[in-house]
């Protein structure tokens, strides 16, 4: 369980977060949403810790995360960044193996349990043929889903995305959520994902955090948070919703007046 | 999956091993393998005599401590070059080029423009006051580098760049201010050892030990790192703690070649460069394979330093940058850009 209690943040004396509170529970998947700008990025950057809070608090299942140390911190809550340049000439295992970071000594000398855990992240998201292929010679797809696997090699019952679709095409798009999807119900995890893709976040997510200029606008379902009403007024367009058929799904689209 | 091939290590180990022999025996006068085996055994059996031979004297009091001297500051060079680089994901990034070896080379001419009481006082103080100055050096850039609270490779380079034009540029002054013998200051400058015969060896081993023995330990970290501070906290990383190890182990390490050895360039720069291009990315192997082929490569352009102009000798951190830009700059064009 994540709870965010009355969290501001910012950088020197800005808030850019004020006053955000939410709770995001095992099993399911929680989008944070908005216009660019909003918080999101922020918001993660907190969550992880990396991002000290000027009020309030952040409690991973009871404990909070600003009283842990980097490496307590790591076991708890595992990021995946947004698509960054990774180091070219690692193997994709190199890659993988470091989420073991706070669980090795500092030599970084690993266990069997370490090898065994990082060989299972790396099944559980198809990369296993991509451990002995240099990095800087992979699909953006590629690099995503070790980033991926490497925050699940963390083995931290948090799992944080940071707009992990961008810079994916379609099908790169739908697998990657697709297996956050199933992991984050097959192992119980806490998944947050900042989301741009607003048609993504109604299929793939349980919950939605909607904010704006740092704020919380609306938190709940995805069929009760994103509204057209709602969201012509966050994003400042006109948005319209259409039923795409299946129950509770829909369409988000911006229309011309 | 794992890499624990232990093949690079043997050949670069017996590169080195192979310079340090070819460095034992080239010189003005020349041993042939045979003698020089046959010196060590006596040296080792205890069966050398009263008369020692002009050979063993050679070896022992010039030869062997110049060779290991070398060994060591080449050693020295080129793991803080790899460890700097890593630190500050910047190919750019040695010994030089930020700053770090003209600082500790302001601190060494200071500590020598002194007059020391004991000539032993000055072989160990001189280390201590190289390592502040070249630490205060690499802290000074780090800073003057950090534009909106990140440190861009320009920056850093810019900002090593004109520290190291300002602390050559005070060490010039203080050489020609000096009362002490400006031949020696220049020689070391230009990337003689002044000093021959084991004293500095002895003087630099505790420094350079403890220096590269600690970079030895950071070849984990400097693989998290490679993913930039954030991921690297957030992998569970104390980010500030792990740099500030690697900084002054570096600086340590840097000091004691740059005290002892005077100013050799390249060696730092382009030794992980051949060794990231031969054995990969990962900074576990980066580390020891470069600080053994740091070591060979200062031998073998000492060895060329000897021989061209002999009898003459040319200092060899002339020879380091003749040879080393023109394979740098092979190496570059041959690379994928990705790998630079």
């Amino acid at each position: 369980m994540l709870e965010l209690l009355d969290v501001h943040a910012g950088y020197l004396n800005k808030s850019i977060l004020q006053g955000i509170n939410f709770t995001a529970s095992p099993g399911e998947v929680t989008a944070l949403v908005g216009p660019n700008g909003a918080g999101k990025t922020t918001l993660i950057r907190a969550i992880s810790g990396v991002l000290p809070l000027q009020q309030g608090s952040i409690h991973a299942f009871g404990k909070d995360i600003q009283t842990l140390s980097a490496a307590q911190r790591a076991r708890m809550v595992a990021v995946v960044p947004q698509a960054t340049q990774l180091p070219p000439a690692f193997t994709g295992w190199q890659t993988v193996v470091l989420g073991r970071t706070p669980y090795v000594n500092w030599l970084g000398n690993l266990s069997h349990r370490d090898e065994t855990i990082t060989r299972d992240a790396m099944r559980q998201t198809a990369t296993l043929e991509l451990a002995n292929r240099q990095v800087g010679q992979l699909s953006g797809g590629e690099q995503q889903r070790l980033l991926l696997a490497r925050a699940l090699a963390q083995a931290a019952p948090i799992l944080v995305l940071d707009e992990p679709t961008t810079h994916l095409d379609i099908q790169f798009q739908f697998n990657l959520l697709a297996d956050v999807r199933r992991l984050a119900e097959g192992q119980n995890l806490v998944v947050v994902m900042a989301m741009h893709d607003l048609n993504l976040v109604s299929r793939f997510c349980d919950k939605v955090v909607l904010l704006n200029d740092g704020k919380l606008v609306s938190y709940g379902a995805p069929a009760e948070v994103l509204t057209a009403e709602r969201l012509s007024e966050v994003y400042r367009i006109k948005i319209e919703l259409h039923p795409d058929g299946k129950e509770g799904q829909f369409f988000i689209m911006p229309t011309l007046d | 999956m794992k890499e624990n091939t232990a093949r690079p290590y043997l050949v670069t180990l017996a590169i080195l091993l192979a310079a340090m022999l070819l460095s034992v025996a080239v010189g003005s006068v020349v041993i042939p393998l045979k003698d020089i085996f046959a010196v060590f055994w006596q040296g080792i059996t205890g069966s050398l005599g009263e008369q020692i031979p002009p050979e063993a004297a050679i070896i022992f009091k010039l030869r062997l401590p110049r060779t290991i001297l070398l060994a060591l500051t080449g050693a020295a060079l080129a793991s803080s070059g790899a460890a700097y680089q890593g630190l500050f994901r910047n190919p750019l990034a040695d010994p030089y080029v930020i700053g770090v070896a003209s600082g500790a080379g302001l601190g060494a001419v200071i500590a020598m423009s002194i007059r020391w009481p004991y000539e032993w006082a000055s072989t160990f103080i001189i280390p201590v006051i190289a390592f502040a100055a070249g630490l205060v050096t690499v802290l000074l850039v780090v800073v003057l580098a950090r534009v909106n609270r990140t440190s861009s490779s320009t920056s850093l380079v810019l900002a090593g760049v004109a520290i190291s034009s300002f602390t050559t540029a005070v060490s010039s002054f203080v050489m020609l201010k000096s009362t002490g013998e400006l031949r020696r200051s220049m020689v070391w400058l230009l990337g003689g050892s002044t000093l021959s015969g084991w004293q500095p060896v002895l003087g630099m081993l505790p420094y350079a030990v403890l220096g590269i023995g600690a970079l030895l330990t950071m070849g984990y970290t400097l693989n998290v790192m490679q993913f930039g501070d954030e991921q690297a906290a957030q992998m569970g990383l104390r980010v500030g703690r792990r740099r500030l190890i690697v900084i002054v182990a570096a600086s340590l390490t840097t000091a004691a070649a740059v005290s002892f050895s005077g100013v050799i360039g390249f060696v730092g720069l382009i030794t992980p460069h051949i060794v990231r291009l031969l054995a990969g990315g990962n900074y576990r192997r980066i580390l020891p394979l470069s600080t053994l082929a740091g070591a060979a490569f200062l031998l073998l352009a000492d060895i060329l330093a000897r021989v061209v102009i002999a009898p003459q000798e040319v200092p060899v951190g002339i020879i380091t940058a003749l040879t080393g830009a023109p394979f740098f700059i092979w190496v570059l064009r041959r690379s994928r850009p990705e790998e630079v």
